[in-house]
């Protein structure tokens, strides 16, 4: 469909004329959504939750067989669009050319919608959080493949910030037309990276990110002769529209304060909530519930007893505690020999409430997850665990006689009791220690 | 119009004759440009020219053809520091381009006393792109080849998928980000080498160039963000990609952006009879070495010696994760406490001739990049490099009659410069500061070199050179294993001696011997298998059979 017109003719063959039909329809069913469900989602924004709430609807693709989009509805709307394209006799007072403009004009806000709301969560580095403190303590074996990259983008939020940087400038040079064939010959190659990241790290959100390309690659191929033409054959080149307007443009006023609307949802009240949200420390990912005051860190079990039996430190009993970590939120990750069903990771549903927030127990094994509560006299935890795999749970009295030693005492959930002494260690974790000062400095002894 | 005027008459731009004069501003800068970009094109340590009068090309080594690509540049003279800033790197770049501001004005001050100024520099001005575009072209290329068979980031060892993510610098977390992704990490070398390839053929210049700046300044970023150490040498293919592009920068925004019509603006020469051969010529053997041959050379690494990993086969029946059970020290037992800081906690014997175990302890860092061309095994120390978590790693030689490991550690406090030829803007490896030379001694109460394998056993475990296929045995590896017993007196290396027993069919071993501090060891360790939840790579590099 990508002919363009380095002549004056404005000529479409028959063919071009369908495979337009064809894209219109298909973008159109892509992009406005057909779905209940994106509805409720719309009418429930709330400016608590309006970064997660604009994000989802930006990122929104349909999904009519599961919970998340599959290639099945890209094959039932392209079915639905090549009837239609057929079917499409006439077309009213519009030009094929002016047909094509408002198709492209609708893909440029769609992509820049999904740009913006991208990139001001990466440039404000909150598209990865920081690995939390069991993260830092579990072994470099037991991430999965999606758990690596989410956590190699998140030791080095300078680098989620570039990243953020390209996507908010290509989406800005969208918002203009005669900018946006440079933003895509961005575009293109940075999300043909996703989409080669996502197959190679095992990750699903493929098809959003074809999505994009698809968006990017119908302003690409209006451009593409062109481009060639001038770049690889050295040829003089003319313009689409040389001498002559082309195509019937949308009135100027309201072109105007559409495009103002648009930039001051996206950018103005998007991009502002999610730099207030960055700047006061909160993350998407972690549970937001602060956990007991001053115990974060990670402490050795040095004594434990189950049942009365004092179990020393040994390599192969199957459940002895070895070590705990206490998070500033309300988890605390176990370390011990009993095997991990490793929890499996749905896909980023950004702004969910504490108990959704899955981030940190799935896709990673070896250690085990919990939540507590507190109860009012601030002695006694309710552990329940955080994988679901795991029905295991904990109900433990707590004592600090001093700032780096925890005595638990409980039961389980089977009735076992337990009773366990943590020693906080001062661990020095290389990946800050390097980061104060550099490589080349630290020199060598951690 | 100004559409009309500004197309020259000839569409078939290739031999596009512009005689239109060049304006003042466009000449200086000119000037200024062609010194610079010369000065930074060519090789300005006289070590790389010696370097590539002794290659082998009968015997060569994907690190011969690697070492031409990769070389440093630009005006030396004042030193790597501007006015005592080193600028994170860049101050070589400054004081070249002060030293080429001036060389270019008084070109221009000799030009216009002596009345011989030109009018237009086309032809220098192609020169010029032609010796930028290769330079650009060979040196990513030679970049590339390293990912397109993926060894320039290996996948984790045992060690490493054994350490815990904190144990890790944001350096070494980002190298295997890409190391347990291989299939990406071709995709990166195919872009490398297309880009690189593109800037060799005149029609397709723009591309190369655009795909060079866009892939590089994301390296760029990389390497500043993870603190990598290589952001000088890739943001060098980035300034040669935007002056390459310069020619672009016009006519695409005039096409594109206030929708004229355009044409790109670029003479070239029209070479006839003899000259025509000779450039058909050179132009062939470049593209067969440095594509053809050079794909070849890479494969043999990749498939026989990956340079980042030891190449020699570890012991078959030893490999594997291993638990602790037993630890004596002279015949003491300690028990296991996680907070113990001589006994061993965990152990790994990988694939390759590689032993780690980790103590409660905080052990010299190797914080390096772990790259560069070492050949001997015990000095591949990707290993190790940005490691912590009190893990050591040994080099092991296997006498597998007398079933004896003679053990090396791979750290070693002063560490062997790298990439000796890259010069300013190479990765020269990072020093270990705090390290007092004197005292470097007083921990080696251990075995010298010569007490270390007695000479029946090194009879038995036989030459290392030759540990790998035939076609992986360069002159290059030759050459560096001449040498290295030389290079071995010198190093300051903790080494000790083992007896392995195998039991329950390989799922206990049994290590008896002397430790490097010349205490008795004795040390029961369990096979263990732990629960990864990383996907195995899909692609090993190198021959562990």
């Amino acid at each position: 469909m990508a002919t363009t017109h380095t002549d004056l003719t404005g000529k479409w063959t028959p063919l071009q004329k369908i495979a337009l039909r064809f894209s219109f329809l298909f973008f159109v069913l892509q992009s406005f959504p057909l779905q209940p469900s994106f509805y409720r989602d719309l009418f429930h924004i709330k400016w608590a939750s309006f970064v997660p709430d604009i994000f989802n609807l930006a990122t929104y693709t349909p999904h009519f067989f599961d919970a998340e989009s599959t290639l099945l509805d890209w094959l039932l709307i392209a079915i639905v669009s090549v009837l239609g394209a057929f079917l499409w006799r006439k077309t009213g007072k519009f030009t094929e050319d002016t047909l094509f403009y408002y198709l492209r004009v609708l893909i440029r806000f769609r992509l820049a919608a999904a740009l913006l709301t991208l990139g001001f969560i990466k440039f404000f580095p909150l598209f990865a959080p920081e690995p939390s403190l069991s993260h830092l303590n579990t072994g470099y074996g037991y991430f999965a493949h999606w758990k690596h990259l989410y956590l190699s983008l998140g030791v080095a939020p300078a680098y989620l910030s570039f990243l953020g940087t390209v996507e908010l400038i290509t989406a800005f040079l969208l918002l203009f037309r005669k900018t946006s064939f440079l933003s895509v010959v961005f575009i293109i190659p940075f999300y043909g990276n996703v989409l080669l990241a996502n197959f190679a790290y095992e990750g699903k959100g493929y098809v959003f990110v074809l999505f994009l390309l698809s968006l990017s690659f119908v302003l690409f191929l209006y451009d593409f002769r062109r481009f060639i033409s001038l770049v690889v054959f050295h040829k003089q080149t003319n313009p689409a529209f040389l001498n002559h307007q082309g195509f019937q443009r949308i009135d100027q006023r309201l072109k105007r304060s559409l495009k103002l609307g648009f930039a001051l949802l996206f950018i103005g009240f998007y991009g502002g909530k999610t730099y207030a949200l960055y700047a006061d420390g909160s993350n998407l990912y972690y549970p937001q519930t602060l956990g007991i005051a001053n115990i974060e860190g990670l402490y050795h079990c040095s004594l434990y007893v189950l049942n009365s039996d004092t179990i020393d430190y040994t390599a192969h009993h199957p459940t002895r505690w070895r070590d705990v970590v206490f998070e500033r939120w309300n988890t605390l990750s176990i370390r011990s020999n009993q095997p991990v069903e490793t929890a499996a990771y749905k896909g980023i549903k950004l702004g969910v409430t504490d108990s959704l927030k899955n981030y940190e127990y799935t896709l990673v094994g070896d250690r085990h997850y919990y939540s507590y509560r507190v109860d009012q006299q601030q002695d006694t935890l309710f552990l329940t665990n955080r994988n679901p795999n795991d029905k295991n749970g904990f109900i433990l009295h707590i004592a600090r006689p001093d700032s780096s030693t925890i005595y638990l005492k409980g039961t389980d959930q089977q009735g076992d009791s337990l009773t366990v002494k943590l020693d906080k260690i001062d661990k020095k974790y290389l990946i800050e220690e390097v980061k104060k000062v550099g490589r080349s400095t630290l020199g060598y002894s951690l | 119009m100004t559409a009309i005027t500004q197309a020259h008459s000839a569409t078939n731009s290739l031999y596009a004759d512009i005689s239109d004069p060049w304006k003042e501003y466009q000449k200086i800068l000119f000037r200024i440009s062609f010194i610079f970009f010369i000065a930074l094109s060519i090789p300005n340590n006289p070590l790389w020219y010696q370097h590539v009068a002794q290659i082998d090309w009968t015997n060569l080594d994907y690190r011969d053809l690697y070492d031409i690509c990769r070389f440093g540049s630009g005006i030396n003279l004042l030193g790597n520091t501007f006015f005592g800033h080193p600028l994170l790197g860049w101050a070589n770049w400054v004081n070249t381009l002060l030293i080429a501001i001036l060389a270019g004005l008084i070109w221009t001050a000799i030009a216009k006393i002596t009345k011989k100024e030109r009018q237009e520099f086309n032809m220098l001005y192609y020169w010029l792109n032609v010796i930028v575009r290769y330079r650009a072209g060979l040196g990513i290329i030679g970049f590339g080849f390293t990912k397109l068979f993926p060894v320039q980031m290996p996948y984790p060892s045992l060690g490493v998928l054994d350490t815990d993510y904190g144990d890790l610098t944001s350096q070494k977390i980002f190298w295997l980000s890409f190391g347990i992704v291989p299939w990406y990490q071709i995709f990166a070398g195919v872009l490398e080498v297309g880009a690189g390839t593109l800037l060799l053929f005149r029609k397709t210049v723009g591309i190369g160039a655009a795909l060079l700046v866009g892939a590089l300044t994301a390296i760029v970023v990389v390497n500043l963000a993870y603190d990598g150490g290589v952001h000088i040498y890739s943001s060098y293919f980035v300034l040669l990609g935007l002056f390459l592009l310069i020619p672009y920068y016009k006519p695409f925004g005039q096409l594109f952006i206030y929708e004229r019509p355009a044409q790109i603006q670029l003479s070239f020469p029209h070479f006839k009879g003899a000259l025509k051969w000779l450039r058909a010529g050179l132009k062939f053997w470049i593209l067969f070495i440095f594509l053809g041959v050079f794909f070849y050379l890479q494969m043999i690494d990749f498939l026989y010696d990956p340079y980042k990993q030891p190449s020699t086969a570890g012991v078959k029946e030893l490999r594997g994760h291993y638990a602790v059970t037993e630890f004596r020290l002279n015949n003491k037992v300690i028990p296991l406490n996680p907070l113990d800081t001589v006994r061993w906690q965990s152990a790994t014997f990988e694939k390759w001739s590689s032993f780690t175990f980790k103590v409660h302890k905080p052990v010299p860092l190797d914080l390096s990049n772990g790259g560069g061309d070492p050949k001997r095994d015990v000095n591949r120390t990707f290993e190790i490099a940005g490691v912590a978590g009190g893990q050591r790693a040994f080099h092991y030689y296997a006498d597998t009659l007398e079933q004896a490991l003679y053990l090396e550690d791979k750290y070693k406090p002063i560490l062997d410069q790298r990439n000796v030829t890259a010069g300013a803007g190479g990765d020269g490896g990072v020093r270990n500061y705090g390290i007092d030379p004197e005292n470097l001694l007083l921990g080696y109460s251990g075995l010298t070199l010569k007490e270390w394998i007695p000479a029946n056993a090194l009879e038995r475990i036989g030459e290392e050179v030759d540990f790998v296929d035939p076609r992986a045995r360069t002159t290059r590896r030759k050459r560096e294993f001449a040498k290295s017993d030389e290079l071995a007196k010198k190093e300051l290396r903790k080494r000790f001696v083992v007896h392995y027993t195998l039991l329950n069919g390989g799922d206990r071993v049994v290590l008896e011997g002397t430790d490097e501090h010349l205490d008795s060891l004795y040390v029961v360790l369990d096979k263990v298998k732990k629960a990864y939840n990383i996907s195995t790579s899909l692609l090993d590099a190198g021959r562990y059979h």
